[in-house]
């Protein structure tokens, strides 16, 4: 009974409400039609047209400012707002440095090969080269896939890095575990790594052992230096002394003798 | 309030005697001065005029006389009050044929168009058996991401864990290792002792799912993107730096002066954000790169076929101090989980 | 008077209006000041001036200049910033005693806390926009992107609208509006209790930093703000007693031997507060906490933590307030002196201990304390802030009425409150029977 009596309450509570609001809208309207336009009605024709250049030069105006003010505003906390992502866009956006492993093999098939074959198998040509995403899209987009990387068109040549990168993963350190074979730099044969060992693989070319005997002869570098008639067959940097070259060259030294006919 | 197109009233309603009394002293100003209280600064009499109004009311046409000559008709007020509707709604109508606030373009979308952040779950496991603290993971990094070059700021680095037979640990990581490491460990008081165990650790930061970067940020200005990596607004950061001691790990910096892409912004917190750039291509990044024993490894847990997916299952790497309860998205394999 | 144009008169100074006769009347001013306080407002003024151009240096782009790191990289602003603004709500804190509670005794702290109070809140948000780097950022951003997870966020909350609370406190004590004044020193009180806890939560909601982690950082916060709140008044009272000053009778009578209690109750609270903290830290298992500890007792921090936050900041003031030969107005200056030193010297080792033990690599390890060294430029700018209060309240004490209020509105907000409401419902009950 009293539920009823709320909710016929309310009907006509709610119905008296449309009533009135339907009746004030027209009698707005009526005001308007009625009352407001005869009174700001142009009634010259420099009035009319004044009337219609202001409204336009209003809008314009107010239009400008918006524009004005949205440039200043536009700023990180509307955009957000508008564009929750915008941000993380702009993070995925910008430019790499490093390339991936894949894009190497294209020019450099053979480096690539001997080093998934030995013990540096697994290690990525930026490990030691460095960023080379620019090498790679400089200079494949300068020639095309058949040119190999050794002809003299290939100008995009990088710097090869020293042996100082060797020492960074193969010197002897605390903590470094047995899956890298570690030297003590100091005390390895030669102290330039790449006199011996392939970078790509690892691997070290065995120094020739010399078996001729060295009783009446010159020194090594007479025939085997840069002036002697040994010269071409000659892979090292000028040595000016033959302790030096006896402690690779010399019999028992180096990873594997080798008899060589000499 | 009065009617602007009435005779200034001294409120109430018009009753005869108050209309009587308004005609007679309309006329007078009175200059009664205004009692001071004890405590309150004394105004010169000269510059405000006091004249009272009974109730408190003062017309507009005392205060600003300017305005009361314009003697101005209802209707003339309302028409003006159209011709601002008008102006605003034209204006209104300008802005959707000229949309200002368009959708970004132009350099802002990611390289690979199908990329769909909310499938991924980007997870990042660290070996530390096999970590031999060459340091190239950080060279990559500062390369990758410009970041500055003072050992300070490092996005990642590797540390030098030495526990000595007497059961001391010893932590040192010089220059964040970018220079690989000495033989032996740099840490004050480690010199001559023997060391029974050490590792490197890897750091970097952890992404985490509970992460009180985030959660302190007074503006808002870092977030968790849709794929689990957290970034900063480097327009919105104001530099206050609590992130930067909310991190348990020490992850984050406040960049210094300078040029340092991708911020661009000098005083901002800046982190290790993934190489986002790169993973939304389908890269790995940079760190995982050039890792060249592969004690990194980075990749879609989501995915099962995945070789992380595979690593997590199989191996079961743990976070780094799970009791700070951040839930790093970091896993690490090897001595410095399966401690205490 | 008349002739030299519009003017205004504050407490028996008239200060001209047009800008040539308003300096003639302060240099007249100047010259004709007390020595002391010629000498006073020049050590001031110079303070100020080496200052600023710290303060210039510290602007962006010149962060550089500030001696913080990525490992601390919360320093010596904000330690000024957090010392000023527990001031603040210390002062209100203090003084609510007399205004909202209605306690005679601590009647005279009236008007001199409310000024104190804006001087210093003014003054912390100086020191933070020029250590923040981006401080207009925080003003948008913290309005803009709401962060109800930040501990700071609120924290800005609090303290502006505490801000804006004082002005109206300040405004209402000098206009006369008894009312308005009285509700507004209330909603000072309880402000002043919320905001230096949220600051305190700041620090103790990081898990980062088991130093400051815990529910007690709050309270010591509230409890050390309560401290050199009560200093800072007992300071400015022993000047007004001695140079007798507005209310100096009372001051003598009644602020001082007030202040006394309040800086014992003070000593005592943040002493036990302090003893917990220790002895948690070395009991506790978390490494971090630990090596925090060790920091503070043992390790960079001891000398200043032992010798100057414990020695000079809490032991002498409190024999000075307990014995009965030093229960004098030059005793409890000193007391009141050495503890918001204290303070100072706390807030510091407090900010310096989270920060440089280190935190993951903890344990039995050793790795080395992190290092922090103030540079000139965060110095000039801390001894400007305190130079700048000081200034400001010298200038207030002069030219402005500090005469204590007459009269004293007591509003009953619980019987307001109940004969609104009996009113609402009586008019509900009404309009109920007509229908």
């Amino acid at each position: 009974m009293k539920l009823v009596d709320a909710i016929r309450r309310a009907g006509g509570v709610i119905g008296r409400a449309i009533g009135r609001t339907h009746s004030s809208v027209r009698a707005g309207g009526r005001l308007v039609t009625e009352q407001f336009w005869p009174s700001v009605r142009p009634t010259t024709r420099r009035g009319a047209v004044l009337g219609v250049v202001g409204i336009v030069a209003g809008a314009a105006l107010l239009a400008g400012v918006f524009f004005v003010g949205a440039v200043i505003a536009w700023s990180p906390y509307l955009e957000t707002t508008l564009y929750p992502d915008a941000n993380a866009r702009a993070w995925a956006a910008l430019d790499a440095t490093y390339a991936t492993a894949s894009m190497c093999t294209d020019c450099h098939a053979p480096e690539a090969e001997k080093a998934t074959s030995a013990r540096h198998a697994g290690i990525g040509c930026q490990s030691c080269h460095g960023a080379l995403l620019e090498h790679a899209l400089t200079s494949s987009s300068a020639s095309d896939a058949s040119h190999d990387a050794g002809t003299p068109e290939a100008t995009f040549a990088l710097e090869v890095p020293t042996d100082d990168i060797c020492v960074t993963c193969h010197a002897g350190t605390v903590g470094r575990p047995d899956t890298v074979l570690q030297v003590v730099p100091s005390e390895h044969y030669v102290s330039v790594c790449l006199q011996c060992h392939d970078p790509h693989t690892g691997i070290s070319r065995r120094p020739l052992v010399v078996l001729h005997t060295l009783e009446n002869l010159p020194e090594c570098v007479t025939c085997h230096g840069p002036e002697g008639f040994k010269a071409r067959n000659q892979r090292h940097p000028d040595v000016a002394d033959d302790e030096l070259c006896l402690d690779c060259h010399g019999p028992g030294r180096g990873p594997e003798e080798v008899r060589w006919p000499h | 309030m009065a009617p602007l197109n009435d005779l200034p009233n001294e409120g109430g309603p018009a009753t005869p005697a108050r209309r009587r009394r308004r005609r007679g002293q309309s006329q007078r100003r009175r200059s009664r001065v205004r009692v001071a209280a004890p405590a309150a600064p004394v105004v010169d009499a000269t510059v405000v005029d006091a004249t009272p109004h009974p109730a408190g009311l003062v017309p507009l046409s005392e205060i600003a006389p300017a305005i009361a000559a314009i003697s101005m008709s209802r209707r003339r007020f309302l028409g003006f009050g159209l011709a601002v509707l008008g102006g605003l709604g034209g204006a209104f109508g300008l802005s959707r044929l000229f949309p200002v606030f368009e959708e970004p373009e132009s350099a802002v979308r990611p390289i690979v168009p199908a990329y769909d952040p909310a499938r991924k779950a980007w997870t990042f496991v660290v070996d530390t058996t096999a970590c031999i603290g060459c340091g190239l993971c950080v060279v990559a990094c500062k390369e990758e991401n410009n970041v500055p070059e003072e050992d300070l700021f490092a996005r990642t680095w590797v540390e030098r864990h030495a526990v000595t037979t007497g059961g001391a640990r010893y932590v040192d990581s010089p220059e964040g290792g970018i220079a690989g490491f000495p033989p032996e460990s740099t840490a004050p008081g480690a010199a001559g002792k023997t060391v029974a165990q050490a590792y490197f650790e890897p750091r970097l930061c952890m992404q985490c799912e509970e992460s009180p970067c985030t959660s302190v940020c007074p503006v808002g200005a870092t977030y968790r993107t849709e794929d689990g990596i957290i970034l900063v607004d480097a327009r919105r950061c104001i530099g206050c730096g609590f992130c930067v001691v909310a991190c348990p790990y020490g992850a984050r910096y406040l960049t210094p002066a300078g040029e340092h892409v991708p911020n661009d912004t000098p005083g901002v917190a800046d982190k290790c954000t993934w190489c986002y750039h790169r993973i939304s291509r389908g890269s790995q990044p940079a760190c995982v790169e050039v890792c060249p024993v592969g004690a990194r490894k980075f990749g879609d847990a989501a995915d099962p076929a995945s070789e992380i997916a595979t690593l997590v299952r199989e191996r079961n790497p743990q976070p780094l101090h799970p009791e700070y309860g951040t839930r790093p998205r970091v896993l690490y394999l090897g001595p410095s989980v399966q401690e205490a | 008077m008349i002739g030299i144009g519009p003017s205004l008169t504050l407490a028996g100074h008239v200060i001209p209006l047009r800008p040539r006769a308003a300096l003639a009347a302060a240099a007249h001013e100047a010259v004709t000041m007390p020595r002391g306080l010629q000498l006073w407002i020049a050590f001031l003024l110079v303070l100020i001036g080496l200052a600023v151009p710290a303060a210039l240096f510290a602007l962006p782009p010149g962060w550089e200049v500030v001696g913080t790191t990525p490992t601390v990289e919360w320093g010596l602003l904000i330690v000024g910033y957090v010392f000023f603004a527990i001031t603040t709500s210390g002062l209100c804190l203090a003084s609510s005693l007399g205004t909202v509670f209605g306690i005679e005794r601590f009647r005279p702290l009236e008007k001199r806390h409310a000024i104190l109070a804006l001087l210093c809140l003014t003054t912390a948000f100086g020191i933070i926009a020029l250590d923040l780097h981006y401080p207009v950022r925080m003003v948008l951003g913290a309005v803009l992107v709401p962060s109800p997870t930040s501990p700071m966020w609120w924290m800005g909350v609090f303290y502006g609208a505490y801000l804006c609370v004082l002005v109206v406190e300040v405004w209402s004590m000098f206009t006369n509006h008894p009312t308005i004044h009285q509700a507004a020193c209330t909603t000072a009180a309880c402000l002043a209790i919320a905001a230096p806890a949220t600051l305190g939560a700041v620090f103790g909601v990081l898990v980062s930093r088991p130093f400051w982690h815990g529910p007690f950082t709050p309270i010591l916060m509230v409890c050390s703000a309560f401290l050199s709140g009560t200093a800072l008044l007992g300071i400015v009272f022993y000047v007004v007693a001695r140079l007798r000053l507005t209310g100096a009778e009372r001051a003598v009578s009644l602020a001082i031997p007030a202040i006394r209690t309040l800086l014992a109750i003070g000593l005592v609270l943040v002493s036990v507060l302090i003893t917990r903290q220790l002895i948690a830290g070395l009991i506790d298992d978390r490494p971090a906490f630990v090596d925090a500890t060790r920091a503070l007792l043992v390790g960079p921090l001891a000398l200043q933590f032992w010798v100057v936050r414990v020695g000079l900041g809490l032991a002498v003031p409190l024999l000075l307030v307990a014995l009965p030969a030093t229960r004098t107005p030059a005793g409890t200056l000193l007391a009141a002196l050495l503890a918001i030193v204290g303070v100072f010297v706390d807030r510091f080792t407090f900010v310096l201990a989270g920060q440089i033990g280190p935190t993951t690599v903890s344990g039995v390890v050793s790795a080395p304390w992190a290092e922090y060294t103030p540079t000139l430029v965060e110095i000039g700018i801390i001894a400007g802030a305190v130079a700048f209060v000081a200034l400001g309240y010298t200038l207030a004490e002069r030219y402005l009425d500090l005469r204590e209020a007459r009269a004293h509105v007591f509003v009953p907000i619980p019987d307001l409150l109940r004969s609104r409401v009996r009113r609402l419902l009586g008019a509900l009950q009404a309009d109920g029977d007509v229908r």
